[in-house]
């Protein structure tokens, strides 16, 4: 074959790989918020720096730990896919952990086991990582947020929680409140 | 006065003929139009950096203001302008080097712009080390496709940073054994390449520098305490890489240039000296990690492939180097060796370990100094005087001598340095006229 149009098949799949993957990334998010289960999960925060992707927030989460019957083949770093129900606030939590990837349901999350503790009677209380901890935010506003929310912890105000949709194993977190005012709306001047 | 004027004067005086200075100028011409070529090269690369960068500094903004869908399209557009830039190198300047390293370099970092884009604006999660291998994965075509030598680096630099950061974990044994390392082989045919094609250029000398410092780094995460039977696999390692730099390639470029070469030395010599202690050797527990071989298999493999084939290397440079004359192995590519068994020797007999530790460091400095005199290297020569300065230097700690005794001493190994270097470079002078 001719070296340029081998040249010219190479590039042409440079190209494509090179849109494919962005372009992937995009439609496996707008997919899981289309036909995922929406979960509030309530959250604290905090606000670092990522000198590749902007400023963020980052989050933790409550109800990320559950007791279950004990297993002994479960160790701390073991991946699990994990489902959650929603509690009498309305707040997503651990409810089940499956090994195997869940036949009956769609809304799971693939993660993993971040602590593992024996405790008596047989059972154990299992942590699980989410694997959604940031949200990016204009510089100024992530600081913003943070300081409402401690505000908001001071004054014991409710509403703090990440809007998540959860599909086959992946998770896309959509919306963050803060005293139920998204933080996007959150100004310097808040502070 | 340039060049140019004096072939002309050299013309003029009858010294050189019309036709021959005519010659000379075309060839003048010709080196000075590549080198200039060549600074087109390092600005285009720098100036493309800057820009990947200021993109890269503007997505640390945040684009609140505008829809998703917008902050899509422009999460797009310098992919696609760095991709019709590259095109146009690629079939329109297929020729210059300029065009292709510059375009690469814009590629590489749109790629990573519209990366970090998407990830923000969808708020897509993952930890640093994943962007970085994605970013990495979709820049090694632009290696192969635009040929490019910065590229090339920047991908091992990346790469590296990612095998490290998943892969450096002191408690989980198997997990490293994975084929996230065939990442990095990926590069080794480019490599390969540039040696062949482009052997003279800076980023070929770049590459000889960081490929071994990058493989000495990783092997780091193979490590596990109480093991010390790594100390073997770089002594195998270092051996490997210093016969490398004796391969007949690298004869042809200065020593500086040569990153297997120096590492490997430096890094041998320096291993020697941290064991020309006892104490070093009295808190390394040897007997029990060669206890710990017979259920370590992936760490007996590694074992086995450092030092074969720093052995075979070692072979296949003596084979083909006994017959050329002035031949000689540089001294120390038997280190390795010496170290696999004083190593042994220092699983029973610290004291002994020590002692041959010594004279292996002491004999091995006075043999680069005659290498270094024989081959009429100033270079080399000094990496001997150094050796035995700083061996001098460590026993001068290590003894107990008075202070007159080690002043002494250390002027007496300033004035040798001197002299050395003093009679080399008069032999020099002499050959020269």
């Amino acid at each position: 074959m001719n070296p340029k149009v081998l040249l010219l098949i190479a590039f042409i799949a440079m190209v494509g790989i090179q849109l494919y993957f962005p372009a992937r990334m995009i439609w496996g998010s707008e997919q899981a918020i289309k036909t995922g289960k929406e979960f509030k999960f309530k959250v604290r925060a905090k606000d670092p720096y990522d000198p590749f992707r902007g400023k963020y927030v980052t989050l933790n989460f409550f109800g990320t730990s559950s007791v279950f019957e004990e297993n002994e083949k479960l160790e701390k770093g073991d991946e699990v896919f994990a489902t959650f129900k929603i509690d009498q606030n309305g707040y997503a939590v651990l409810d089940s952990i499956y090994i195997n990837k869940p036949q009956n349901t769609d809304t799971f999350l693939k993660t993993s086991i971040n602590s593992k503790v024996s405790i008596p009677n047989n059972k154990m209380r299992v942590s699980i990582a989410l694997p959604f901890e940031k949200y990016f935010l204009e510089e100024g506003k992530a600081y913003a947020v943070e300081q409402a929310y401690n505000d908001a912890l001071r004054q014991n105000k409710k509403g703090n929680y990440a809007v998540v949709y959860l599909h086959k194993g992946n998770a896309v977190m959509n919306a963050l409140f803060i005293a139920n005012r998204p933080a996007e709306t959150y100004t310097e001047s808040d502070e | 006065m340039n060049l140019l004027d004096q072939v002309k004067e050299l013309e003029k005086a009858g010294i050189i003929s019309e036709e021959k200075g005519l010659e000379i100028i075309e060839f003048l011409e010709k080196n000075n139009h590549s080198g200039s070529n060549r600074l087109f090269v390092v600005f285009g690369v720098i100036g493309a950096s800057l820009i990947g960068l200021g993109l890269i500094l503007i997505v640390a903004h945040n684009w609140d203001n505008l829809s998703k869908t917008l902050k899509t399209i422009l999460a797009f557009i310098p992919l696609l302008t760095a991709q019709a830039l590259a095109a146009f190198a690629l079939f329109k300047k297929p020729e210059s080097q300029a065009w292709r390293e510059t375009t690469a370099t814009f590629l590489c970092f749109s790629v990573a712009c519209c990366l970090a884009l998407i990830s923000q604006i969808y708020n897509l999660q993952g930890e640093l080390s994943s962007f970085i291998l994605s970013w990495m994965i979709l820049s090694l075509p632009i290696v192969y496709v635009l040929r490019s030598s910065f590229i090339s680096l920047i991908y091992i630099l990346g790469i590296s940073f990612f095998l490290f950061e998943t892969n450096l974990d002191f408690y989980n044994v198997a997990t490293v054994f994975n084929f996230s390392w065939l990442w990095y082989l990926a590069i080794i045919p480019f490599y390969l390449w540039i040696c062949k094609n482009r052997s003279k250029s800076n980023t070929s000398y770049f590459h000889h520098w960081i490929i071994p410092l990058s493989i000495s780094l990783l092997l780091i995460c193979f490590i596990r305490e109480p093991d010390t039977l790594f100390l073997l696999i770089y002594a195998g390692l270092f051996g490997s890489f210093l016969q490398i730099g004796q391969l007949k390639y690298f004869e042809q470029f200065r020593l500086i240039k040569n990153g297997y070469f120096i590492i490997a030395t430096f890094a041998s010599i320096f291993a020697f000296f941290v064991f020309s202690f006892e104490e070093v050797w009295k808190e390394i527990p040897i007997k029990a990690s060669f206890d710990m071989l017979s259920s370590n298999i992936p760490v007996f493999i590694l074992l086995i492939i450092a030092n074969g084939l720093a052995t075979a290397l070692l072979f296949y440079n003596f084979i083909r180097k006994r017959n050329t004359k002035g031949f000689s192995l540089f001294p120390a590519s038997f280190l390795y060796l010496i170290f696999t068994v004083v190593y042994f020797i220092g699983m029973n007999n610290t004291f002994l370990a020590t002692i041959l530790s010594n004279i292996t460091l002491f004999i091995i400095g006075v043999l680069i100094i005659m290498d270094g005199i024989m081959k009429d290297h100033l270079g080399v020569l000094n990496i001997g005087l150094l050796t035995m300065s700083i061996l001098i230097c460590c026993r001068f700690f290590d003894l107990e001598f008075g202070f007159v005794v080690k002043g002494i001493a250390f002027i007496l190994l300033g004035i040798s340095f001197f002299i050395v270097n003093f009679i080399m470079l008069r032999k020099r002078k002499n050959n020269e006229s």
